[in-house]
């Protein structure tokens, strides 16, 4: 089971230099991906999520430091790469997508010269006649009709819908084996979103890509993915398959979720938990506390262990054993 | 024409047109909002939901005064808004306030709280202290209220800030609160509570509230009236259930289907549905009906004459003849209408 793994992150820690101090946005974060599924990072903003995708392709903001950790791709560590090697990695084996599609185009670049640049990059010996060739098979293989017409086109003159796909279309030239995509529904209309979803899961079957889901959207994750990793305040607090997390939630922060998530849907709960975001009085022991309505007296004294179930599930939280009453 | 009693603000045959160069020679007029009717009824929840591009924002301008239609008129308690003379029109934007999308925008970042709750107060020199604002900011359950007056909106979380921009427009006791996509840029948890926020709010007497929002899937629970906008024009309207359990018209048929499954056990039974094609410059709408060509439905005539409004109940009207004529009294499995 463990040999098909693609990417695996290890005990990655990042933090932020602000005004002298530093600030802890990734903490021990481990999560694996294997070859041709879709995992799902959730959290809420803030919760780090975004910063593990950035520190997995190394584009973190010039103050932001990975502190500790490895990242296994393909085994190899590309935290212990040249600069130059990892732009290779870059595009190449991992491509990243986001939520706003006109930021991973070239505004001043027709679509035509960006995609035939980027298959030339990958593939030096492909002549320019036979790039344009396969530009136009990308563009039709993302379902853009009249794929000749959008090449002399420029990024602005397309929608948001549009732009996404070929945003995707960029990021699959090289064939890669693992998509990040970040947010890359959040900013469409909800008619395209769904087109875009359903664009991405065919893709998968296609490339036999494997897809790393960084999102806020439940209903992103049950669609897409596999398996689901939780974040809260810079650590993972729950792991499991998409499925057994949403039927069995355990940690008090998962359920806070699912339940907000029902109750947007009209159906009528009180919630257990605390709403609001607070802020962790402190690191060490459970960052969730303040907003828990589970406490018991430990919580308050060691942080909790990162429990493993029979089940597959993995809870960062000290009452993990006992199934939540929903 | 028999005058509704109750008609807080009557939007009628609405027209906004903003005027584009394409070309340095040449002008083009972008029918954002094209001919809306709406009638909006003192205590009633309205919602109006559209994608980008669908002039629902517009609409929402519109209503609070901050635009002026081109064609058509908007009338506040029977008169039209630009028939109103200056002290109307102090009145009038005492009484109809809007809270905007992004609370990081809508707040300024150089001004305490109670600084921003006072100012309404200020700009129509009535009379409040302290005790007023701390009043305000627990409507909106920020308690204590006093550990808020002095702090800055960077100071606050998304969730409070917008609290905040909502404690701001309820200063004044407004008759008609406008809300543009409020809880759209919030997380999911922080969403809920706002919702509850206002759900409480709809429930106070004399207040009218108007959603403005893309996410279908949380109107529901609003309830009231829906407004279903597309391309500049209303494609439907009716009360919540009429829309999401009977609708009539393909494009809200095909939204609500496009709300995806929250259950993952549930979403592996289904595929994921999405109406095909893109939406349509407003720029260059198509011909006759705005939908028929991403429309499964869609015949020859479509692309010739702009559907009118039909009612189908007292409630409910869509600018759609043929899933009418289709279903001809008999019922339909709405889900199939996209099937191929």
């Amino acid at each position: 089971m463990m040999d098909d793994v693609l990417l695996r992150v290890d005990n990655l820690e990042v933090s932020y230099k602000q005004r002298g101090s530093s600030i802890e946005a990734v903490s021990g974060a481990t999560f694996a991906v294997r070859s041709n599924e879709c995992v799902a990072l959730i959290g809420e903003s803030g919760s780090g999520k975004s910063t593990i995708a950035n520190a997995v392709l190394r584009v973190l903001p010039e103050n932001a430091m990975i502190t500790k950790g490895v990242v296994i791709f393909k085994s190899r560590n590309l935290l212990g790469l040249t600069e130059e090697q990892m732009a290779k990695v870059r595009g190449r084996d991992i491509s990243m997508i986001f939520q706003d599609p006109h930021s991973s185009l070239n505004p001043v670049l027709k679509i035509g010269d960006q995609l035939t640049e980027t298959i030339m990059t990958h593939n030096p010996a492909l002549g320019r006649g036979k790039a344009v060739e396969r530009a136009t098979e990308l563009l039709d293989l993302v379902r853009i009709p009249d794929a000749t017409q959008i090449l002399g086109r420029y990024p602005h003159q397309l929608s948001g819908g549009m732009a996404q796909r070929v945003a995707i279309a960029l990021g699959l030239s090289s064939n890669p084996s693992l998509l990040i995509a970040d947010e890359p529904t959040s900013a469409l209309d909800l008619t395209i979103q769904a087109q875009i979803l359903k664009l991405i899961k065919r893709l998968m079957g296609v490339f036999k890509l494997s897809v790393l889901l960084i999102t806020h959207d439940l209903s992103l994750v049950s669609n897409l993915a596999d398996r689901v990793y939780v974040m809260y305040a810079g650590q993972i607090v729950e792991e499991d398959y998409t499925d057994g997390l949403y039927g069995d939630p355990r940690h008090p922060y998962t359920v806070l979720l699912l339940d907000a998530v029902m109750k947007l849907q009209g159906v009528s709960i009180t919630l257990a938990s605390a709403i609001e975001f607070r802020e962790p009085s402190e690191l060490s022991s459970c960052r969730f506390r303040p907003r828990c309505s589970a406490l018991s007296s430990v919580c308050r004294q060691k942080p909790p262990p990162y429990v493993g179930l029979p089940s597959g599930k993995k809870v960062l939280c000290w009452l993990s054993s006992s199934s939540v009453e929903r | 024409m028999k005058e509704n009693k109750n008609a807080l603000l009557a939007v009628e045959d609405v027209s906004r047109y903003y005027t584009v160069r394409r070309r340095v020679w040449r002008k083009e007029n972008v029918r954002a909002v094209d001919g809306v009717s709406l009638k909006i009824n003192r205590g009633d929840t309205n919602s109006i939901v559209g994608e980008s591009g669908s002039g629902k924002s517009t609409l929402a301008r519109l209503m609070v005064g901050l635009e002026k239609p081109d064609e058509g008129r908007i009338r506040y308690l029977a008169v039209n808004l630009i028939d109103l003379d200056k002290k109307e029109r102090r009145r009038f934007s005492r009484e109809v306030q809007m809270v905007f999308q992004n609370p990081y925008a809508s707040l300024n970042p150089r001004k305490t709280i109670k600084s921003i709750l006072s100012k309404p107060f200020k700009v129509h020199g009535l009379e409040y202290n302290d005790d007023t604002l701390k009043g305000l900011l627990s409507r909106v359950d920020l308690t204590p209220p006093s550990a808020y007056l002095d702090k800055y909106p960077h100071e606050l979380s998304g969730g409070q800030r917008q609290r905040v921009a909502i404690a701001r427009s309820l200063a004044l006791n407004p008759k008609l609160v406008v809300l543009d996509e409020p809880t759209s840029a919030l997380d999911v948890t922080t969403k809920v509570q706002i919702l509850d926020l206002l759900r409480n709010l709809q429930g106070e007497e004399d207040l009218t509230l108007v959603f403005i929002s893309h996410e279908l899937p949380f109107l529901k629970p609003i309830g009231g009236n829906v407004s279903v906008m597309y391309n500049g024009k209303m494609v439907e309207k009716g009360t919540s259930e009429e829309i999401f359990s009977d609708a009539y018209h393909p494009y809200t048929i095909g939204l609500l289907n496009s709300i995806l499954e929250v259950d993952p056990r549930e979403a592996k039974k289904r595929e994921i549905f999405a109406v095909e094609g893109e939406t349509p410059s407003p720029v260059n709408p198509p011909s006759g009906c705005r939908f028929h060509p991403r429309c499964p439905l869609a015949e020859p005539s479509c692309s010739e004459n702009e559907p009118p409004m039909i009612s189908i109940s007292e409630s409910h009207q869509v600018a759609c003849p043929i899933l009418m004529k289709k279903l001809d009294g008999k019922s339909l499995d709405r889900s199939s209408i996209y099937a191929r």
